[in-house]
């Protein structure tokens, strides 16, 4: 778990003093943040150059930078600080522990510029936890985008989330819900459904994982289940859904189980209302809002997914016939398959874990909308994969129907394209390189540094209210069409 | 032949889903079918995911999809889409848990509901190595199978008895189905069709790579 107070990084991790002289301007009286830091910092090369990242990758760095996930770890070689397994499927050892000096020096970095920002604000370390923060601004904003240091995560998110407040009208509240549980008040198919995924939330993570010498269940275990319990007997419109077990294990690493439980209700009453509910409207509601912003905002995603609404029977030459009104509100795109589930576990579990938390230090501090905002920079960074997969397609089948190539084919190349392509083939290229290339996103600059905070990128003027409206327009226009359809039947 | 490939070196491509209560073991059948990987504690699936496999049927490639989902009842309303385009479907079980057998009426009919008319259909006892625990006996399950002209295996995903077969047995069917339709058609496109969602008139099954979609109205009314 981790804990501030047994938590020094600075013990572990001398930072660099070349980086700290070139990136900060410190001064004595703790004005010691980045000029790039106050003022418009989208450019700020918070990653080493390539040259210099083969330089520093030493076996003394190496060290260091594994020491730092040792604080709580019997097995630092294979488990990161959070007790995760470092390798994945996606992501091999080398390529971790590569990532892993550039991003501790990364986070050194960031943290020693937060305690300069909290000691100008005269707020308290708190024995390296603080316990609160500036009031909001842009600084502080960007500051968060760039990611919240580890030991203060837990008590950042219950500040910016407003858990405090939450817990302060209903103190006492979790106890007697857990007292209820013991008396039987959990029905039997949350019960059920629960137990049945507790050690299916982190099967990867040591402090989830019952080892075959431990004796009782994992302390963590049996939080996730008093958790879990409690609020489906607080909620009995949402009882359990699964993909909360994502929610609440994840928040159980850096908070108390009453906090955790508070997060949970503020996650599934704030931020995505509805979208546990037992119809999950509300995640199709989120769905809708998501097309609705690739349209606007990712044209080459966007033409795929309107190729499907009209007639596309390429190979018979038919005239595509107009899109019936946003007929894919009510019917939402195969795209959506995957990305339903990106917005219900918050992408716990869809990208790796630092990029997880940097995502959930913006979602406590700018609500849902930067859920918005990840999922299309997502999507805009798998656009180029995509479309490469795309081209080695077509290529592939250019060459065995030319024989190799020749100079000519040109025009049979472009015939070609339209008639190889079914939009089932196309649905697959698509979701595949969806399913898996978040996987791959190790490194959370990767995405927050190329797509989140470029000013550049249109995305970004996506904001709450945008999101707000779009929901209540979603469920209107589902709502209408639903009500027209139902005459003619069956519904699925 | 197995394992994840991204290639486009293929002659046929199935869609197959896979459906079932929550915990039978979808995501381990479709881990041992694609990669031959086993986790006695694999996550619970939210949405979507899908592998696939190429194998080789009278000298044609013929690339399986197989699509896993989650198997809690209210995930049903978001994935409508799940089951369009799909030539196959395995409804999937637990041996020792007889909940999830007595479920298979429920999937059974929420498949024949959203999927096309001609998608075939196994039924799998997963499961299979624990005996010890068995609570739904072989013969009723192959009686139910039979009733519905259900193919059917009892596998394990863990010691990987019959996964394969089962597999196989399907994609061999889809096969057969699809390769009578082929002629039935003469070549009308070899090349398959497009399956726009709202392509009306289309064949209910089309010569592959997929079917076309005939259940239009159901479709547009989800939700």
């Amino acid at each position: 778990m981790i804990r501030s107070s047994t938590i020094s990084t600075e013990a572990v991790l001398v930072p660099n003093e070349r980086v700290v002289d070139t990136m900060s301007s410190c001064n004595e009286d703790g004005a010691n943040y980045s000029v790039l830091d106050l003022y418009d910092d989208d450019e700020e090369d918070d990653n080493v150059s390539l040259l210099e990242q083969k330089e520093l990758l030493t076996t003394r760095e190496l060290e260091k930078a594994k020491a730092f996930t040792s604080l709580v770890m019997a097995d630092p070689e294979n488990f990161d600080r959070y007790g995760f397994s470092k390798k994945s499927y996606f992501i091999q050892q080398e390529e971790y522990d590569k990532w892993l000096v550039e991003y501790s020096r990364y986070s050194e970095r960031r943290k020693k510029k937060w305690e300069n920002l909290l000691s100008k604000n005269k707020i308290n370390l708190h024995n390296d936890n603080p316990l609160t923060y500036p009031a909001r601004n842009e600084e502080l904003k960007k500051f968060v985008r760039k990611g919240i240091p580890a030991e203060w995560r837990g008590n950042a998110w219950w500040h910016f989330a407003g858990g405090q407040e939450k817990l302060d009208i209903n103190v006492g509240m979790y106890d007697r819900l857990k007292e209820d549980c013991r008396a039987g008040a959990v029905s039997a198919k949350d019960m059920e459904a629960i137990e049945r995924d507790l050690y299916r939330t982190f099967p990867d993570n040591i402090h989830f994982h019952k080892e075959s010498f431990q004796r009782g269940e994992p302390a963590m275990i049996q939080s996730l289940r008093r958790v879990l319990m409690a609020f489906s007997i607080y909620d009995g419109s949402i009882g359990y859904c699964q993909s909360m077990n994502f929610l609440v294990g994840l928040l159980l690493l850096f908070m108390e189980e009453e906090k955790t439980f508070w997060m949970l209700v503020i996650i599934t009453g704030k931020y995505l209302p509805g979208v546990y509910e037992s119809d999950l409207e509300g995640a199709n509601v989120d769905q809708g809002v998501l097309v609705l912003c690739i349209k606007e905002y990712l044209p080459e995603i966007w033409s795929h997914i309107e190729s499907s609404y009209v007639n596309g029977n390429g190979s018979t030459g038919q005239i595509p016939r107009p899109n019936p009104e946003e007929q894919y509100l009510s019917r939402l795109p195969t795209l959506t398959l995957c990305t339903a589930s990106w917005f219900m576990s918050c992408f716990v579990g869809v990208v790796p874990i630092e990029t997880t938390l940097r995502i959930w230090d913006c979602l406590f501090y700018e609500e849902s909308h930067f859920l918005f905002k990840v999922a299309l920079g997502i999507l805009k960074l798998s656009e180029s994969e995509f479309l490469e997969s795309k081209s080695q397609k077509l290529f592939r089948q250019y060459s065995s129907y030319t024989f190799g190539g020749g100079n000519d084919a040109d025009s049979s190349f472009k015939k070609l394209k339209n008639k190889i392509k079914t939009q089932e083939e196309a649905d697959m290229e698509i979701l595949q390189v969806i399913q898996n290339f978040p996987k791959r996103l190790l490194n959370p600059n990767e995405i927050f540094e190329k797509i989140l905070m470029k000013k550049k990128i249109s995305l970004n003027s996506i904001n709450q209210e945008t999101i707000d409206r779009g929901r209540e327009y979603v469920a209107m226009e589902r709502n209408r069409q639903r009500a027209s359809s139902r005459p003619q039947g069956k519904r699925n | 032949m197995s394992s994840e490939d991204y290639g486009y070196d293929y002659d046929l491509l199935f869609k197959i889903v896979l459906i079932g209560d929550s915990g039978v073991g979808k995501s381990n059948l479709l881990s041992r079918f694609t990669k031959n990987e086993f986790n006695m504690d694999s996550k619970s699936t939210i949405g979507v995911e899908f592998a696939t496999r190429t194998l080789e049927i009278d000298g044609k490639r013929i690339k399986a999809q197989i699509w896993d989902t989650a198997g809690q009842e209210r995930y049903r309303a978001i994935t409508s889409a799940y089951y369009r385009g799909a030539v196959g479907a395995l409804i999937v079980y637990d041996i020792s848990k007889s909940s999830s057998y007595e479920n298979c009426n429920h999937w059974l009919s929420e498949l024949r509901e959203n999927a096309d008319d001609n998608v075939a259909v196994g039924l799998i006892g997963n499961k299979s190595d624990l005996a010890h625990l068995r609570a739904v006996p072989t013969e009723e399950s192959k009686t139910f199978a039979q009733e519905n002209q259900l193919l059917f295996t009892e596998t394990s995903a863990l010691n990987s008895e019959n996964v394969d077969k089962a597999f196989e047995e399907l994609i061999n069917t889809i096969y057969q189905k699809v390769s009578k339709h082929q002629m039935d058609l003469a070549d009308s496109g070899v090349t398959g069709n497009a399956n726009g969602a709202s392509a009306p008139n289309g064949p209910t099954i089309s010569l592959t790579p997929t079917p076309n979609e005939n259940k239009k109205n159901s479709g547009n009314n989800c939700c």
